[in-house]
């Protein structure tokens, strides 16, 4: 039972392993492992999802497993809380959906593709369950090598300077957490989430406020938070769409899920209110969240506009959470929902569209809605959720984060939202109605269909589809995902539920 | 969520008599749009339907959330529907109405932040006056009302008989439940906004463009009677409502097939709409003394009723007398123009050109007039007030003072014969701005843009992104800069 947590990592870790190999001795029978694997490590989800069917529900899971069977301070444990498993979640299902869009998108010839998304998948699962902050840093790392090579992966001039630069900004950020696990370790002894929780307050304060801020700037640098937000545009735009979607709509989430875990959890966050650095980051996250609707505004080139809507998003997540009241962090996690849903499904459907136009530049897409209504659709369903209009799920967050704000007087960050999703409805309308205008098809010379170089061309539709149709249905059942994230919220208020599992049992 | 918008629902007979209005007007334009060809029927049947699923959400919620989602669904209803005409009209009507729908949803989250969790009477005034505002861009309250004579005079007959017929009225139906104690501002805006806008439909030259202020004048009267707090006046302003709703969708659709058969929406080139189409005619006079407020009709039963808002004191009464006559002026000035401009040699050749009216448009014209009518002999159900306490001789006497002064004072002025004016735009209005800033400076005037409005903005937004995108560093030494001097500025103010 408590395997099933090391098989969620161990399995894409193998498979990335096991391609070269089969390469080897058959190319076609990589497509069927590709396949296989990635069902798997759904059904290994599912699996454990059916059997602790009553614990999720009534929001008290608690799944931990000691590798080689050392008991937890000295050996490392993995461990699902409700947390974890919001995450966890999000990313078995989000990817095992985009390596079925790339098995139509990129193709099967392309072995190191599915090598490095796969390794991508074990780092994302390894962060979200492990128990230990050196294990954390490692798979952060190795998210940061793999995500890097796959944003070089056209390796041309654009993609080698995207990926540079965000090694560049990865590297650094990840330097300051390993200082700040350096220093963890130097003072406290140990590296076990539990055991660092319940003696971080004994550290000295100026301690405590030098390891928090360490982890701040470096999950800030991570997240593109804005005065450190310059590699975003440039790696989301150049990387192939499913790599972006991943890129914007999952990576971003794991390092929100670490800022979760590491702030609430580990850390205690009455340190960050104590000294005000609350107010401070809200004050960042939500510049950044409107100078990230700004840059999009003048962007264009279709991918970079997404991209800076990302980081528009992330700031009001981060501001959100920040604000630390129960009905904040739910809406936070509901609007980490809801931008995984509606990124993945633009950035699919960007894909997709962008297949039929000379370039990525906004001016050059007219006509594109003729060539699939359908997906243009689809576009349209999650824009509209990201302006934040009803029914979907991108309206009922927006609608809890102005609220939270609103309620503990942040008059200025609720305006400041709003005025986001209305630079929001600027900037997507303006590619909807080029979408829409018509093309002279008397004069083929202004036309040119760039023929489709797909290779499964309704894979591809049909998984853009999803997506946007999740926009949808998530938000007419909304209210449903008010339970799970209360029992998500009181993991981060009580962190000694947490302390007790591990320590204790 | 569907569990949460039906527990929310009050079907108090008021709701369901909004509701129940809304549902007409919204079934009369969909018969009447079927003259106008559409392509894509199902689809304009289904945004129909989201717009009816929207404004019964907003009427009958008692949840301010629900309110909220169903004011977004009209917004983008409606939106879709004015795409069946043109595309610019109502991409400026969705930019306008989702700014101001994203300002009424901060608002909303104020009111719900004070403690008031459901729909009802709101006593704090600065909270009232936050919802006005909120609700202000919707319903055209004056200051908010730009937009109005822009889309509706061009949006196509049947959406702008929805929209001048029945969206506008939805914020008053929310302040109808909140505003229940009166607020003198509202009050005084409402005078404003009759006057002004009944000045601006006396000296309208497009019919749309008439009947576009003439909604904003009429809403002027059912913003004072919710203002002053009385209890008539209230009741006034809900049979209003109502009537002013059937009125005008009727108005509107029968101004669609007068500039079909007219072949222009100038007022003075409307020759011999008596002789061309009586019953069109008969209709338009019709909807028309129902605005004006003409007795035994329902108008005058509402306006009888918000005449209590003034209350005692002698200033305001003269003041209702004129809002009453304002209305009467452009009213008869319209009739005399529209229809009984009358040209002898004309009536020989009209065979030719008269246009028989379909079964469809002839019972989406004469339904909302019937419909009048019934009110107007049961408009005591709605407001409690016996019929014989409305005074008609009296009415009568007041009414006939009242079209005589205004026939005098049109027949002096010529029945109002102006130079025709362009129809409302956005470039219009941004001329006008600019104009009189350039006014200030002592430059000469500018007749028309370079750029139209909407370019125009949009360039300005895009213009500073741009300088923000320039503003911040380019090269990857100075943009790694930012790392150290954050971290030495935490380090230095945090520990």
């Amino acid at each position: 039972m408590e395997l099933l947590l090391l098989l969620l990592i161990i399995i894409p870790l193998l498979t990335a392993f096991l391609i070269p190999l089969i390469d080897i001795i058959n190319k076609k029978a990589r497509r069927i492992l590709v396949l296989a694997a990635s069902l798997a490590e759904f059904f290994t989800f599912l699996f454990l999802v059916i059997n602790n069917w009553d614990n999720i529900a009534d929001g008290t899971i608690f799944i931990i497993y000691k590798m080689g069977g050392w008991l937890p301070p000295l050996g490392i444990v993995l461990s699902l809380d409700m947390l974890s498993f919001y995450f966890s979640l999000l990313i078995t299902i989000s990817v095992m959906f985009l390596i079925l869009y790339s098995i139509g998108y990129i193709g099967h010839h392309e072995g190191k593709y599915y090598v490095l998304i796969f390794l991508m998948w074990t780092a994302m699962q390894g962060v979200v369950l492990t128990g230990d902050i050196f294990n954390f840093y490692v798979f952060v790392e190795l998210l940061l090598i793999t995500s890097a090579a796959l944003i070089g992966f056209r390796r041309n001039k654009k993609g080698t300077i995207a990926s540079i630069k965000y090694m560049f900004y990865g590297v650094i950020g990840g330097l300051f957490i390993f200082i700040g696990i350096i220093l963890l370790y130097s003072n406290l002894g140990t590296l076990n989430y539990a055991e660092i929780s319940a003696n971080f307050t004994t550290l000295p304060f100026n301690t405590q406020g030098i390891i928090s801020i360490l982890f701040l700037i470096g999950l800030f640098i991570k997240l593109g938070i804005f005065p450190f937000h310059f590699w975003v545009a440039r790696a989301q735009s150049t990387a192939p769409s499913p790599i972006s979607a991943l890129l914007s709509g999952v990576v971003e989430k794991v390092y929100i899920y670490a800022f979760l875990r590491l702030f609430w959890v580990v850390f205690d966050f009455n340190y960050i209110q104590t000294t005000g650095l609350d107010k401070i980051i809200i004050f960042t996250a939500i510049t950044s969240s409107i100078i990230g609707h700004i840059l999009a505004l003048q962007e264009s080139d279709l991918k970079r506009m997404l991209a800076y809507s990302t980081i528009g998003h992330l700031g009001i997540i981060i501001a959100v959470l920040t604000v630390n009241t129960k009905l904040a962090i739910i809406a936070g996690l509901l609007h980490v929902l809801s931008h995984l849903l509606m990124k993945i499904s633009l950035f699919t459907t960007a894909g997709y569209l962008l297949q039929f136009v000379p370039s990525h530049q906004i001016k050059d897409s007219r006509g594109v809605a003729q060539q699939n209504m359908f997906v243009f659709a689809g576009f349209i369903i999650a824009a509209a959720g990201m302006m934040g209009l009803p029914p979907m799920l991108g309206f009922f967050s927006k609608l809890y984060i102005v609220k939270s704000f609103l309620d503990n007087s942040y008059y200025l960050s609720a305006l400041l939202t709003i005025a986001g999703s209305i630079t929001a409805l600027i900037y997507y309308a303006r590619y909807i109605i080029y979408g829409f205008r018509k093309i002279k098809l008397n004069s083929p010379q202004e036309f040119r269909l760039i023929l489709s170089v797909l290779y499964r061309e309704r894979l591809v539709t049909n998984i853009a589809l999803v997506f946007a149709v999740a926009v949808l249905i998530t938000g007419l059942i909304y209210k449903n995902f008010f339970g799970p994230l209360e029992s998500v919220a009181n993991i981060l208020y009580n962190p000694s539920i947490y302390i007790d599992f591990i320590l204790g049992g | 969520m569907l569990s949460l918008i039906l527990t929310s629902m009050n079907f108090s007979s008021l709701n369901i008599l909004m509701v129940s209005t809304g549902i007409i007007i919204t079934l009369v334009s969909i018969i009447s749009s079927r003259d106008y060809s559409y392509n894509n029927t199902y689809l304009f049947y289904l945004c129909n339907l989201i717009y009816i699923l929207g404004f019964t959400m907003i009427i009958l919620t008692e949840n301010w959330i629900i309110f909220i989602i169903g004011w977004e669904l009209v917004t983008v209803s409606t939106f879709l529907l004015l795409l069946w005409g043109s595309n610019k009209i109502a991409r400026v009507y969705l930019i306008i109405q989702f700014i101001g729908s994203n300002f009424l949803l901060y608002v909303v989250l104020m009111i719900m932040n004070a403690g008031y969790n459901t729909i009802g009477p709101i006593d704090n005034f600065k909270l009232q006056l936050l919802l006005i505002i909120g609700v202000g861009v919707k319903s055209a309250i004056i200051g908010f009302h730009f937009w109005l004579p822009i889309v509706h005079s061009r949006a196509p007959a049947p959406a702008s008989a929805i929209l001048s017929g029945w969206v506008v009225k939805l914020g008053f139906i929310v302040l109808l439940k909140t505003v229940t104690t009166g607020n003198i501002l509202l009050f005084y805006a409402g005078i404003a906004m009759v006057i002004y806008a009944g000045i601006q439909a006396l000296l309208a030259t497009d019919y749309k463009v008439l009947l576009a202020f003439s909604t904003i004048s009429q809403l002027g009267f059912i913003a004072i009677g919710i203002g002053s707090g009385n209890q008539y006046a209230y009741w006034g302003s809900v049979l209003h409502i109502i009537v002013h709703g059937l009125a005008k969708t009727s108005l509107f659709l029968s101004s669609g097939y007068w500039v079909k058969s007219m072949k222009s929406r100038s007022i003075y080139q409307f020759k011999n709409g008596w002789f061309k189409d009586k019953t069109n005619s008969i209709i338009t006079i019709l909807g028309l003394a129902v605005l004006a407020g003409f007795p035994i009709l329902a108008g005058y039963n509402s306006k009888h009723l918000i005449k209590y808002a003034a209350g005692d004191g002698w200033i305001l009464k003269y003041v209702f007398h004129g809002l009453s006559i304002i209305t009467y002026l452009y009213v008869l000035r319209f009739i005399k123009w529209g229809i009984f401009n009358l040209d002898k040699k004309g009536e020989k050749d009209l065979d030719e050109d008269r246009k028989v009216i379909g079964l469809n448009a002839l019972s989406a014209l004469i339904l909302p007039i019937i419909l009048v009518l019934l009110i107007t002999l049961r408009s005591n159900i709605i407001t409690g007030i016996d019929y014989t306490d409305y005074h008609l001789l009296h009415g009568f006497i007041i009414s006939l003072i009242y079209i005589l002064i205004s026939v005098t004072v049109l027949k002096l002025s010529n029945w109002i014969y102006i130079k025709e004016k362009p129809v409302p735009s956005m470039d219009l209005l941004l001329i006008r701005i600019k104009n009189g800033y350039r006014w200030l400076n002592g430059r000469p005037k500018i007749e028309r843009l370079e750029v139209d409005m909407e370019n125009q903005i949009y360039n300005i937004a895009i213009n500073f992104a741009k300088m923000v995108y320039n503003f911040l560093p380019k090269t990857i030494q100075s943009q790694l800069l930012f790392i150290p001097v954050v971290l030495l500025l935490l380090l230095l103010f945090y520990i």
